[in-house]
């Protein structure tokens, strides 16, 4: 197999007090007038109000939106790109988790090719290049700020829909641990398992590649290792950076080498009850290993080894309950324990959200093709 | 969902195959840049004066096409505060308004002046200000035209007007003259035609009054010089010298110009007129047919009287001539002249008919211009059609037409407006 590759990773600061870069970036970006989106929480937080400082200072306008939800809707990329429009904003400085980041994704794109975000749906399916665009990440997890991908609900249609271009790469990421400090318990473990499954699924994708594999693996070891002492510490800067690290890592392999059924499914479940998504992502998680594991047996040894499984490689069995039983207990251990009955889902929207995740793009990369039935299987069992 | 192929879009996922593999401003930026160049080449090449300015009374200036450059000497690498007011003056009264603030982009006002070049004279000029707003920042945008060489030729077209002006004056007076002569010959060879008409027709009562004369010698002679006699003799005689009076006052009268437009009673004037020719037309054996559709005298119009008069006569006199010529060189027997009055519409129709042989195709075009004739030197100057043509026409708002019909007939038609 030719194993000639193309890998799109942005241009990122990472360390304490990156964020503080972001009145020069926009400068040198040609910015005059800044969108800066973001969501209530992270204005709570005060993340905000030192960026909108830090542009006031460098002499650039903005303009602020926030009417953002978790699972960002298409309805909100629409009034965005409306007060990008405007305002006669040039840039768009994202400040957040994945929420508002993948909308302010979706502004960009409405922004220099109009329509409707359910336009751009799918794969490559972005014509212009979008304005210039600064992401600064306040969890650790989503990746959005480095990542191809943009997930916006269809609000009508109740699904996610997976852009996936290297148009939405955006053009500067400043990851500052600092921010993380004012994430909830809750919200650090979802994200964290979030980078966790990014880690996993970029790993066994059938897209991987060694350059890929090495940041998955990295992101692995970091997430088994510091997730735990974030919740247990969670003012602690080190342990937040190691984590963010992890999640930076995962999102450069998952960005390159996409995704699989765990994010299938989760984007189906997400979108249609509104769901965290790293919650959905570490719910689903061990049910996909199960399956996926006979299918990608070098990748998951590779993933037990990471665990610390120190037994028979060929030992396929013993090796897939490992991974799955450690999985169970870090999600024990960070306080995901509902199943996704507990989490609303009835028996009798399974045959929809099969299919929804079925068609998602993230399952083309899965390192087996999975029938609606198999789906269906998943959703029983989890 | 879009229904991609799954292995077209897995290498899309790893960066191959994309429609858009590399996302970069600079071959936009190259192509703006293009664009620029082949805008600022267009402009060069636009002999308009254009500069851009920074809206305001003070606003400097910053970007011109050549032509602006090349008037103005000042170059784009100029580094002084060149202000507009620094560079035209504005020809008195005219100001531009700096609080149009809230005035529509591209509101174009006209102005005129002189331009302020750093190298040459000063430089009349049009010039149109447009506000232009680019971001949040405002222009001024200056597209200026050198206007001395219109200025010139303005002037000289004025003087040029003049010039015409005066000519045409002269050439109307010259006219008028020549009109005034032509109605001075006209006037002189109606007053041969009296003179003409009434020694005709007093050939006939001198003879009378002479053989009256004569008589009484013989009456001496033969003793019949009685009271009856000379009775008879003075009634005779009376008569004859009262027909004679009569016939110059009917002239007098005929050729005396009127001075105002009067009703005119347009069969009765007809009828005035034929008595003045009707003898001489009698003792040449022509026909005189009248035809009058006249019902309850309504055909009534406006004019000069006399004038009208002239003109029937002198088409009857012209009818006459041509009659008797035909006569004369045995071309026809009986020769007739028809005088037709009748209306229609608005309009009162006099035709003048006869049958003295027709007017050649060649020459019906000409027949009204001056000094055109087809009589022999002596009989007629060729201003009879033409002054008559003239009299109805410009004077009495009417038309005459001049057409030939079957058989050597010829037909002069008189169109005047009906007084209502």
């Amino acid at each position: 197999m030719n194993d000639l590759r193309r890998i799109v990773i942005p241009e990122f600061m990472i360390g304490r007090g990156a964020r503080f870069n972001a009145g020069g970036y926009a400068l040198n970006l040609g910015a005059k007038k800044v969108l800066l989106v973001t969501d209530e929480n992270v204005q709570k937080a005060g993340h905000v109000e030192d960026i909108a400082g830090l542009l006031s200072e460098t002499g650039v306008d903005y303009v602020i939106y926030d009417r953002i939800t978790p699972n960002p809707k298409d309805y909100e990329v629409s009034d965005g790109a409306e007060l990008y429009i405007n305002s006669k904003c040039d840039c768009i400085i994202a400040v957040g988790g994945g929420s508002p980041i993948d909308c302010a994704k979706g502004i960009a794109i409405l922004a220099t090719n109009g329509g409707n975000i359910s336009d751009y749906e799918g794969v490559d399916m972005i014509p212009e290049p979008i304005p210039p665009m600064i992401c600064i990440p306040t969890t650790a997890g989503t990746s959005a700020d480095v990542s191809q991908f943009a997930i916006i609900t269809n609000s009508k249609l109740k699904y996610k829909m997976a852009i996936i271009s290297k148009m939405v790469v955006p053009d500067v990421a400043l990851i500052d641990a600092e921010t993380l400090t004012t994430m909830d318990a809750h919200l650090t473990a979802t994200t964290g398992m979030d980078a966790l499954t990014h880690a996993i699924e970029a790993l066994v994708s059938t897209a991987s590649c060694t350059f890929t594999d090495i940041h998955a693996i990295d992101a692995i070891r970091l997430i088994i290792n510091y997730l735990p002492k974030c919740l247990q510490y969670p003012e602690n800067l080190d342990f937040r950076t190691e984590v963010m690290r992890a999640s930076l890592e995962a999102g450069i392999a998952f960005s390159n080498a996409s995704l699989g059924a765990v994010h299938a499914i989760a984007h189906s479940l997400g979108g249609f009850l509104d769901l965290p998504h790293g919650e959905c992502n570490a719910v689903l998680l061990p049910h996909i290993i199960k399956h996926n594991f006979p299918h990608n047996i070098e990748k998951y040894i590779m993933l037990a080894r990471a665990f610390g499984f120190t037994g028979d490689v060929t030992d396929i069995k013993s090796a897939s309950e490992f991974v799955i039983d450690k999985i169970n207990n870090l999600n024990k251990e960070v306080g995901i324990t509902r199943n996704i009955s507990q989490m609303g889902v009835k028996l009798s929207d399974i045959a929809t959200l099969s299919e929804k995740a079925f068609n998602d793009p993230c399952m083309i990369t899965n390192p087996v093709e999975m029938s609606i039935n198999d789906i269906t299987e998943v959703f029983e069992n989890a | 969902m879009p229904n991609n192929n799954n292995k077209d879009m897995f290498n899309k996922i790893i960066g191959l195959g994309e429609s858009s593999p590399v996302k970069s401003y600079y071959p936009e930026l190259r192509k703006r840049l293009k664009e620029l160049e082949k805008f600022r080449f267009m402009m060069d090449g636009i002999n308009d004066f254009i500069a851009v300015f920074e809206f305001g009374p003070n606003g400097k200036l910053l970007d011109s096409n050549k032509a602006f450059r090349e008037i103005s000497c000042i170059s784009r690498k100029d580094t002084n505060d060149n202000i507009l007011s620094s560079i035209v003056t504005f020809n008195n009264g005219q100001t531009v308004n700096w609080d149009q603030n809230n005035a529509n982009e591209h509101s174009t006002v006209t102005y005129t002046g002189v331009l302020h070049s750093r190298c040459y004279d000063e430089l009349p000029v049009e010039f149109k200000l447009t506000p232009m707003n680019i971001d949040d920042q405002r222009y001024l945008v200056f597209i200026g035209r050198d206007i001395k060489e219109r200025l010139e030729k303005e002037n000289m077209l004025t003087k040029l007007n003049i010039m015409l002006e005066e000519k045409l004056e002269k050439v109307i007076q010259e006219k008028l003259k020549h009109q005034e002569m032509m109605i001075k010959q006209s006037r002189m060879a109606a007053m041969g035609e009296m003179i003409g008409n009434i020694a005709h027709q007093w050939r006939q009562p001198l003879n009378s009054l002479g053989l009256y004369i004569q008589d009484t010698v013989d009456a001496f002679h033969l003793n019949q010089l009685d009271k009856e006699y000379l009775e008879e003799f003075i009634d005779n005689s009376m008569n004859q010298i009262n027909f004679m009076s009569k016939t110059i006052d009917n002239f007098r009268n005929y050729y005396k110009p009127n001075k105002a437009k009067v009703v005119l009673d347009v069969h009765k004037l007809i009828k005035e007129t034929l008595s003045i020719i009707e003898k001489q037309l009698e003792a040449n054996n022509i026909e005189l047919r009248v035809i009058v559709e006249d019902k309850n005298n309504k055909l009534v119009s406006f004019g000069y009287a006399n004038e009208l008069k002239q003109v029937i006569l002198n088409l009857i006199a012209n009818a006459y001539d041509a009659v008797k010529h035909s006569i004369d060189n045995h071309s026809i027997d009986q020769g007739f002249i028809e005088v037709a009055l009748y209306e229609k519409g608005k309009h009162i129709y006099i035709e003048v008919r006869d049958n003295g042989g027709g007017i050649h195709d060649k020459i019906i075009n000409k027949i009204f211009e001056p000094y055109f004739t087809t009589k022999q030197e002596g009989e007629g100057v060729g201003i009879g059609l033409y002054m008559s043509k003239l009299i109805i026409e410009n004077n009495m708002e009417g038309s005459l037409t001049g057409i030939n019909s079957d058989y050597g007939i010829t037909t002069f038609i008189i169109k005047m407006n009906k007084k209502i």
